[in-house]
C-alpha cells in the first residue's frame, strides 16, 4: 500500500485529499497517478524526500504532491 | 512614451502648491514605473530626513501596465523613506485609485510637506484640491471609506489611513476598499505625519497606448487562458489561503512567535474552513482571479482574509478558530495596522509575558486580551506602546536578550513563513529590499521541491532570479504577480503586453537589468540613509540560527550561520556588491548609476 496525499488544486485532479494505492512491487510514481496529472510545477515528496514522476515508489511509502505556490 | 501619461502630480501640503511635471522618457525606459520611479524620486529628493518630518515625501506610483484592461493590473506602489526601518520602504496595493490616477492623467503622485490641519486630497482630472478632513479624523478606515464614497461617489479611487496612522504608529499601512492594504513599512504613519487622512481620485480620461487593438486581442486571450487553467477553480475557492495547509505540511507555519512550524489547531483555520465560512469574494480592479475572501467574523462583521493575515494573527498568536482570527483581522484593517507586523508585535508581547519580562499577563490564544491589545497598539497606550515602533525597537527597549526572538529583518517584521528549515527563504528575507518581506522572492516552494536543507549557490541564483521577476518587473510594471505562479499564467505574455502598450520590444534580459538597477539603487538608498549599514543588516532573526522547533519533522533543525554567510557572499557577488552589501563602482557604472557613487563612498 502507498499512502498518497494531495494539496491545493491537485486535490481536484486526484478527486480526493488522501488515498491509499495498492501495489505489489516498486512502480514509477506516474503509473499510480491519474493520467491527466501535470508534469511541471509540482513538489513531490516521497517519505519526506524530493522526487519526481519517474521515481520508483515502493509499498509502504508515503507520497505528498503539492503545487508550487507564490505566497500570500 | 506611449502607455504612460508622462505626468507627475506634486502636491505640497505645507504651502498648498500643486504642480504638474513631465516624467522623462529616460526615467520610463530605465526604471519602467511603480517601484522603479519611486526609488529614483526618493533617491533624488529625500536625503537623510526624519521619515515622520515634513521633509519626507510619499509617492504613489503606477507602471505602464497599471489600470490597463489586462489581468490583475489594478495595482500601484506606495513608497517613502520608512519610519519603521529608516531605509527604503514600499508596498503595492490593489485599488481603484490606481486606475483613476492613470485616467486622471498622472502616472505618479508625490505628496510632500505637512498640512497644518487634517486634510484629504481630491483629484478630479486636472482639478486638484486640498480639503478639510476634520470630520474624518479619528474615524476607522471602513467609516472613512463610507463617508468619502457618499461625498464623492462609490466608484472613486480612495486611499486612506486609520487612527493608527494618525497616531503615527509605525506599523500602520495604507488602506483602500475596506480591507485592501499596502505599504507595510509604515506608509500609513507617513500619511499621518503629514495630516493627510485620504486621497480621493476620479479620472475620466483614457490611456493612450501604441496598439490598442493588439492589446485588446491579447487581453481577451489572456483572461481566457487564466480561466482555463487547471488550478483556477481551486484558486477561486481558497485563494492564498491554500498556503496555510501547505505551510503546516512543510513545517513552516509561523507558530507561537515563530518558535514552531506546525500548529495543533491548523485544521480549524485552513483553506477548507475558509471555503465553508466564505460569504463573498472581492478583489482588485481588472482581476478575474480575485483573492479577497470575505467571511463573517465572530461578531458577524465582514472580514477579508488571506494567508498572511491568518498566519500571523492565527497560529503565531495561538488563536484557535478562524472566526476569532477574522475579528482580529477586521480590527487591524479598521485601525489601519499592518496585519503581518501586528501579528509579530503581538506574538513578541505574548512571549515576553510568558517569559515574565513584562508584568502584563497576555497568554497565547487569549482572544479577549488580543482584542484589547490591538486597541492599545493602535492608540500607543499601555503595554501596546512598547511595540508601536515595531519589534526591533521594542526589543532594544526591553533588553533581556529579547532581540534574539524579535522576528524582523532591518526592522520590518517577518511575514508568515518560518524558516528554521528553509535557509534559502531565510536569505530571501535577509536580502529583500524593504526588510523581511516575502513578496520579492518567495523561493520557499522551489526550495522545498529540491533539497530544502542545502546551502547551494544554485539556491542563491534562484533567489536573484525571483527578485528580478517579482521585485523587479512586477513591482515596477505595477501588476499583480499571482496569476503567474498561482495558476501558471505564462510569463512570456508580459513583454508582449509591454510592446503593445509602449511600442518598444523589451525581452526578459532587458527587464532583468531594469530590476537590477532598481535593486542596486534601493541598496544605495539604505547605505546613504544609514551609514553604518553592513552585511549584518542582511541577517535573519537570531532565533533561526540559535533555536530549533521542538515539534514535527524539523525538530532540531536550525539555520547554520556560517553557511548562511557563504550564501550571502554569493548573493553579493551575483549582484556586484561588495562584501558589506554595498554596490561597487563598476556595478553602478554598468547600470547607469554612476552619479550614486559619490554619495555612498566612505
Amino acid at each position: 500500500m502507498v499512502e498518497m496525499k494531495f494539496l491545493g488544486y491537485l486535490t481536484d485532479l486526484a478527486g480526493t485529499r488522501k488515498k491509499e494505492v495498492f501495489i505489489e512491487s516498486p512502480k514509477p510514481l506516474r503509473e499510480i497517478l491519474p493520467p491527466s496529472f501535470p508534469e511541471k510545477n509540482l513538489i513531490i515528496l516521497i517519505d519526506g524526500k524530493p522526487g519526481d514522476l519517474d521515481t520508483l515508489v515502493s509499498p509502504g511509502q508515503s507520497v505528498i504532491l503539492m503545487p508550487i505556490l507564490s505566497g500570500g | 512614451m506611449k502607455g504612460y501619461t508622462g505626468k507627475l502630480l506634486r502636491v505640497n501640503l505645507s504651502d498648498g502648491k500643486i504642480s504638474k511635471e513631465e516624467i522623462s522618457e529616460s526615467m520610463q525606459r530605465d526604471f519602467l514605473g511603480g517601484r522603479g520611479l519611486a526609488v529614483k524620486l526618493l533617491w533624488d529628493e529625500v536625503k537623510r530626513v526624519d521619515p515622520l518630518s515634513e521633509r519626507n515625501k510619499i509617492i504613489f506610483s503606477t507602471g505602464p501596465l497599471s489600470g490597463q484592461l489586462l489581468p490583475s493590473s489594478g495595482k500601484m506602489v506606495v513608497a517613502s523613506k520608512s519610519p519603521l526601518t529608516g531605509g527604503y520602504g514600499d508596498g503595492n496595493i490593489g485599488t481603484m485609485a490606481s486606475v483613476h490616477l492613470r485616467k486622471a492623467g498622472y502616472d505618479v503622485l508625490v505628496v510632500e510637506g505637512k498640512s497644518e490641519n487634517p486634510c484629504y486630497l481630491l483629484i478630479e482630472d486636472e482639478k486638484v484640491k486640498i480639503l478639510d478632513a476634520s470630520e474624518l479624523w479619528g474615524k476607522n478606515t471602513f467609516e472613512s471609506q463610507d463617508l468619502l464614497e457618499k461625498r464623492h461617489g462609490k466608484n472613486s479611487g480612495i486611499l486612506l489611513i486609520g487612527p493608527s496612522g494618525e497616531n503615527l504608529i509605525r506599523i500602520s499601512t495604507v488602506l483602500s476598499q475596506r480591507g485592501r492594504a499596502g505599504g507595510r513599512p509604515g506608509m500609513g504613519a507617513v500619511m499621518g505625519s503629514k495630516n493627510l487622512k485620504a486621497i480621493v481620485i476620479r479620472g475620466t480620461g483614457t490611456i493612450s497606448n501604441f496598439d490598442d487593438e493588439k492589446l485588446k486581442e491579447y487581453a481577451k486571450k489572456a483572461y481566457e487562458e487564466i480561466k482555463g487553467k487547471e488550478a483556477y477553480p481551486f484558486w477561486m475557492r481558497q485563494g492564498t489561503m491554500q498556503v496555510f495547509e501547505w505551510c503546516n505540511e512543510n513545517h513552516c507555519l509561523p507558530t507561537y512567535n515563530f518558535r514552531e512550524g506546525v500548529f495543533e489547531f491548523s485544521k480549524e483555520m485552513d483553506g477548507y474552513v475558509l471555503e465553508r465560512m466564505a460569504v463573498d469574494r472581492k478583489g482588485c480592479p481588472m482581476c478575474n482571479m480575485q483573492c479577497g475572501h470575505i467571511v463573517k467574523d465572530i461578531k458577524g462583521e465582514r472580514a477579508e482574509l488571506d494567508y498572511e493575515n491568518v498566519g500571523m494573527l492565527g497560529p503565531n498568536l495561538g488563536m484557535k478558530t478562524l472566526a476569532e482570527v477574522a475579528l482580529l483581522n477586521r480590527m487591524a484593517d479598521e485601525w489601519g495596522l499592518d496585519t503581518i507586523s501586528l501579528g509579530s508585535c503581538m506574538g513578541f508581547l505574548m512571549e515576553a509575558s510568558e517569559k515574565g519580562l513584562i508584568p502584563e499577563k497576555i497568554g497565547w490564544g487569549d482572544f479577549d486580551r488580543a482584542q484589547r491589545l490591538i486597541q492599545e497598539i493602535g492608540r500607543g497606550e499601555g503595554i501596546g506602546a512598547l511595540v508601536t515602533k515595531g519589534v526591533k525597537l521594542a526589543s532594544e527597549k526591553l533588553g533581556k536578550d529579547s532581540h534574539r526572538w524579535a522576528m524582523h529583518v532591518k526592522g520590518l517584521e517577518i511575514s508568515a513563513y518560518n524558516c528554521h528549515g528553509c535557509p534559502g527563504m531565510a536569505l530571501s528575507y535577509g536580502t529583500s529590499p524593504i526588510g523581511a518581506s516575502h513578496k520579492d522572492a518567495w523561493v520557499i516552494a522551489w526550495e522545498v521541491s529540491t533539497d530544502r536543507f542545502s546551502y547551494s549557490k544554485e539556491k542563491v541564483e534562484k533567489i536573484v532570479e525571483f527578485q528580478r521577476i517579482r521585485g523587479g518587473f512586477f513591482e515596477s510594471a505595477s501588476v499583480c504577480r499571482l496569476p503567474w505562479v498561482e495558476v501558471n499564467f505564462g510569463l512570456d505574455w508580459y513583454p508582449k503586453f509591454l510592446e503593445a502598450i509602449t511600442g518598444h520590444k523589451r525581452d526578459w534580459e532587458e527587464l532583468y537589468q531594469i530590476g537590477d538597477r532598481i535593486y542596486t539603487l534601493i541598496r544605495a538608498f539604505w547605505k546613504r540613509e544609514i551609514p553604518s549599514f553592513d552585511r549584518t543588516w542582511d541577517y535573519p532573526p537570531l532565533r533561526w540560527f540559535e533555536e530549533a522547533p521542538s515539534q514535527g519533522k524539523l525538530k532540531g533543525i536550525k539555520v547554520d550561520k556560517e553557511k548562511y554567510d557563504q550564501m550571502l557572499s554569493w548573493y553579493y557577488e551575483i549582484r556586484g556588491w561588495d562584501q558589506n552589501g554595498i554596490p561597487s563602482k563598476e556595478t553602478l557604472d554598468r547600470l547607469g548609476l554612476s552619479e550614486v557613487t559619490k554619495e555612498i563612498s566612505p
